[in-house]
């Protein structure tokens, strides 16, 4: 509710926006009570309402423009897909927290039983090596040649057996923490495509 | 439909049955794609807003006051919905020759009445998308809607004196527009 920006009462006529305002019943009481006064007496003001209540009535009788489709079943669909969505979106979250719990829960345990994991490195660097000798040994002369190469395979064969003792040494955690990473990346996976292809579904309408 | 009714319908869907806000879409999607069409100029644009405005309205359901008729809140929220789209410019208004269903007042009356009618009600429009669309939207929550100044200032997170300005002056320069057209 607001007040006059003039006095009526005072002959002075009310602001455009003030008459507005009066039509609107947005002036406080007095005031509107005091448009009201001045308007029994001025023509002009009563002219200038009667423009804006016909502008008024034009507009609010203005009629609907009709709707030719029926919006139900398309808001319908995207509602169920929104929440189809957020189902699957819940349960990738539940799947990949379950995996990785099951990941760190099993590799923490695991590596206690890694003795292996050094002989590995060692291994690596024994090959790394042995390649270096058995390169150098084309360059140098044919004389030593054969005898370097045997020494060279000789440090070159060693490293390989580490390797093949793994299995034999690989502790049962590690199977199981490789089996809980290929699986969740596969059902994250299978989720993840099933969200795209709602998406896709939901873009292309 | 009576607001008991829109009522039952709230509650129903908040239950978790979707054919009832199925139900209130078509209740109210002429006068919610009216309040669209209004304020955006074109039946594309209106179409995409009604649609995104029933998608709002389910995803906030929680948030309307049910002691309170659904219409006017559906409408308000289309209207700001439309009103936050245009301050973001993120519509493209395109020419509007070609709209060919005006309505008429009376489908009763004589062709030439009608036609004339027609005339009047497409000027009125053509009017109205002249405008700024602050001034537009101000008439549309004042005349269509029927808000008061404070429920417009809620409606549109601007100052009472602003709202009271944009109406003013949205009047001032529809009666000019309008003027303009009749003598030109």
């Amino acid at each position: 509710m607001g007040n006059l920006k003039t006095n009526p009462l005072k002959n002075q006529h009310p602001e455009q926006d003030d008459l507005q305002a009066y039509l609107d019943q947005a002036l406080v009481p007095g005031s509107s009570r005091e448009v009201e006064e001045h308007l029994e007496s001025c023509p002009a003001c009563r002219e200038k309402i009667a423009l804006l209540e016909k502008m008024f009535t034009r507009l609010e009788t203005l009629p609907e423009i009709p709707l030719h489709k029926d919006f139900s079943p398309d808001v319908l669909e995207i509602i169920r897909d929104q929440k189809q969505i957020s189902r699957s979106l819940t349960w990738t979250l539940v799947f990949e927290g379950l995996a990785v719990g099951a990941i760190l829960g099993l590799i923490i345990p695991a590596l206690q039983f890694t003795p292996w994991i050094p002989r590995l490195i060692n291994a690596q660097l024994e090959i790394e090596a042995g390649l270096n000798i058995f390169l150098a040994q084309l360059f140098s002369s044919w004389m030593l040649w054969w005898a370097q190469l045997k020494f060279s395979f000789t440090h070159l064969v060693e490293p390989f057996q580490v390797p093949l003792e793994i299995p034999a040494a690989l502790p049962a955690p590690w199977i199981w923490t490789l089996l809980a990473v290929g699986l969740g990346v596969l059902i994250n996976g299978l989720l993840l495509k099933t969200n795209f292809s709602h998406l896709n579904t939901e873009q292309k309408r | 439909m009576a607001v008991s009714g829109d009522q039952t319908l709230v509650k129903r869907t908040l239950d978790g049955d979707l054919e009832a806000f199925g139900e209130l879409v078509q209740i109210y999607q002429t006068s919610v794609f009216n309040v669209c069409y209004r304020t955006l100029g074109n039946r594309r644009d209106a179409e995409d807003l009604t649609q995104e405005a029933f998608l709002r309205a389910y995803n906030n359901i929680k948030s309307y006051d049910q002691e309170r008729p659904f219409g006017p809140w559906m409408r308000t929220l289309a209207a700001n919905l439309c009103y936050n789209k245009l301050n973001r410019r993120e519509l493209n208004r395109v020419p509007l020759e070609d709209e060919r269903d005006f309505p008429q007042r009376d489908p009763d009356s004589s062709p030439e009445k009608a036609l004339e009618i027609s005339q009047e009600n497409q000027t009125l429009y053509q009017a109205l998308w002249e405008l700024p669309h602050q001034y537009r939207m101000a008439l549309e929550l004042r005349h269509f809607q029927d808000l008061s100044y404070q429920e417009m200032a809620g409606a549109l997170n601007l100052p009472l004196n602003t709202v009271r300005s944009h109406l003013y002056r949205g009047r001032q320069k529809l009666a000019e527009i309008l003027e303009e057209n009749k003598n030109g």
